[in-house]
């Protein structure tokens, strides 16, 4: 009983990153259709930002709304130029090998400037039991601060105009256009709250964690495989499906390996890619229906 | 030729089908698109001895015949290998795989565990074998996928594959990798590399100038139209991909016999399918030279930089990419195609 609390408790903290992250990435995938395999690279960075701020003795509360607002700019202005530079048609797949490149240049950056030493942040020290489960007061510090930043997302799609357009935009671009929405302008809106998301998970992960530069790679291809098996645009799904994943981790890392757990998110990804929902339904369709019925279904693609 | 089944959905069957409305049929010359580089092959099949007599002459004449110089040709020639092997399938049907690296890692593992049993020549050729089956397995299952979910899926098997590697030490050595001993001179294995680069080339030049290669780059344009002439799709795709996995696999033996250790980490990233893919990328996916020339540019740099300054090649890799998607998307190959005659017309 003790052991399963405990895990639970790991795999909640964990599980809010990934959550976190993974929600990010599908508002920037969903709504913008940017495959931002960079996304990694900017959790890195987030880390690295609260870590530089630290050190350079910027107080934390100072610090972390002026980086956040400031990035919240750039990205998008940095979206506009993405969108121009690929064209409507290409900016999937195009954006997936640019984003690609620029992670790789932002990792290789990371590495000649600060070194690829572990580093760690020391704003919060110390432990806390929680009905006999031991986690670091950093922990619960993301735990928190992730509930709340999912909450805020939440109340900023639910209740503004923003963030209605943005879910209308993920939900069907051509008829958002149709009714007046302003397309270009919501993706870029969301691409730059996606990724100012993606810093604070970064953050959150920098205060709790120990990291270096490439870090990064492990998280974007476990969000990937988050966003895929929720599906594109689910954002809530996908913070489910996060916290599912950090459960099957934790609990296989306990029980196996480390090495194992990290198998638990590409089988996962793998898995849902091959067993389809659609091919699911159309099975159980074939299985329910019989006779003539079956003939009118099979006349289309089954 | 079997017609169009009624039901398509693909509008009226067109003039073009009706055997009796042409007096004979297009060559295939003028039906290959202009993307195929393999209009003239005669050109590219001289090429291909030319590439040869290079091949061979060039450790002596650029290196005077030192280890160092067969060891950099050496890689020279495995990052062609797979530039080479990857561009066959992927370049032509565009089902863009990142899980190149996988096969690369099988064949150096086989390799890896069967030198010390088979010897180095017979493990190569399980290199390819062993190489071939797991493609095979993998290509069945993910080439049911389309576009980015086939690309994901072979990323996540790739990884999958390394993981499954460093979880079972006692097949394959685990994390502390597999060391082999006795190997042969760096020469031999050159040579054969080199033989097994030009048998490649002359296979990869005689499926694009043939009917194959049409059908590969028309599974790119439309799947299920070539389907419905008559075309076994499937079959086309899972062969092609399963020929070209052998080949990355050939090339993962020579890499284990010419590097004598064999390790997860070093042929297995995902780095080393991307860096085949922008290797492609920079030469000219699809074509028959793209990847050849992309390989050979990028892989010398790689080895000026990489030991040296690791940092700096990582970011010309990233802005490589950048530039590329950004300005030109054909490589180096299709923007000299757009060049060339533009130079030609001014000049003339």
């Amino acid at each position: 009983m003790h052991i399963a609390l405990q895990l639970l408790l790991n795999a909640l903290v964990l599980g809010s990153v990934y959550s976190l992250f993974a929600v990010s990435l599908n508002l920037v995938w969903g709504i913008s259709s940017v495959v931002n395999v960079a996304h990694g690279s900017f959790l890195v960075l987030g880390a690295y930002a609260l870590w530089q701020t630290e050190s350079m003795g910027i107080p934390v509360l100072l610090a972390v709304p002026a980086v956040l607002t400031l990035s919240f700019i750039l990205f998008m202005g940095a979206y506009r130029l993405l969108l121009r530079a690929l064209g409507e048609d290409n900016i999937e797949f195009g954006s997936l090998l640019v984003t690609w490149g620029a992670s790789l240049i932002i990792i290789a950056a990371l590495r000649g400037t600060v070194g690829t030493d572990l580093r760690k942040t020391n704003l919060l020290e110390g432990s806390v039991t929680i009905f006999s489960a031991r986690t670091s007061l950093a922990g619960v510090l993301t735990l928190g601060l992730a509930m709340a930043c999912a909450a805020a997302l939440a109340s900023i799609l639910k209740f503004t105009n923003a963030g209605r357009e943005m879910r209308a935009v993920g939900s069907h671009p051509e008829l958002a256009a149709a009714v007046g929405i302003d397309v270009p302008a919501t993706r870029a809106l969301a691409f730059a709250l996606g990724m100012t998301v993606a810093l604070s998970a970064g953050m959150l992960f920098g205060t709790g964690y120990v990291f270096f530069p490439n870090i990064g790679d492990s998280f974007i291809i476990k969000a990937v495989a988050i966003v895929l098996v929720a599906g594109l645009g689910k954002l809530w799904r996908s913070w489910g499906v996060g916290m599912l994943l950090a459960l099957a981790e934790t609990v296989t890392q306990f029980y196996w390996s480390v090495t194992g757990s990290q198998l638990v998110a590409y089988a996962m990804l793998v898995l849902v890619l091959l067993v389809r929902k659609d091919e699911i339904v159309r099975l159980v369709q074939r299985l329910r229906l019989g006779g003539a019925q079956r003939v009118a279904v099979g006349g289309q693609q089954l | 030729m079997r017609e169009a089944p009624a039901l398509a959905t693909k509008g009226p069957p067109s003039a073009a089908a009706d055997a009796s409305s042409r007096k004979r049929p297009t060559p295939l010359r003028r039906r290959l698109p202009a993307r195929s580089s393999t209009r003239n092959p005669l050109l590219s099949w001289i090429g291909v001895v030319l590439f040869a007599v290079l091949g061979v002459l060039a450790p002596a004449v650029f290196y005077g015949a030192t280890d160092y110089g067969y060891n950099l040709m050496l890689s020279v020639v495995i990052w062609a290998g797979l530039a080479v092997s990857w561009n066959v399938f992927s370049g032509l049907t565009r089902y863009l795989s990142l899980g190149h690296a996988a096969f690369f890692g099988a064949g150096a593992y086989a390799v890896g565990r069967l030198h010390p049993v088979l010897g180095p020549w017979p493990s190569l050729i399980a290199a390819c074998l062993v190489a071939g089956l797991v493609g095979l397995l993998l290509g069945v299952v993910s080439l049911r996928l389309r576009g980015l979910f086939f690309t994901m899926a072979t990323i996540g098997i790739a990884e999958m594959l390394r993981l499954g590697v460093l979880l079972s030490p006692d097949l394959t050595g685990g994390g502390s990798g597999i060391t082999l001993g006795g190997l042969p001179s760096y020469r031999t294995i050159y040579y054969v590399g080199l033989g097994g680069l030009i048998v490649l080339l002359a296979a990869v030049l005689v499926c694009m100038s043939s009917i194959v290669g049409s059908r590969l780059i028309a599974i790119q344009d439309d799947e299920e139209a070539l389907g419905a002439t008559g075309v076994a799709v499937n079959r086309y795709k899972i062969v092609s991909f399963t020929l070209s996995v052998m080949a990355a696999g050939f090339f993962g033996g020579i890499y284990a016999l010419q590097i004598g250790f064999v390790q997860p980490d070093a042929v297995f990233p995902l780095m080393i399918s991307l860096t085949v893919v922008i290797m492609c990328m920079l030469g000219g996916i699809g074509t028959f030279w793209g990847p050849i020339a992309g390989a050979v540019v990028l892989s010398l740099l790689r080895e000026e930089l990489w030991a040296r300054y690791p940092t700096i090649w990582d970011l010309s890799l990233g802005f490589v990419l950048i530039v590329i998607v950004l300005a030109m998307p054909s490589g180096a190959l299709g923007a000299a195609r757009r060049i060339v005659p533009a130079l030609r017309k001014a000049l003339l």
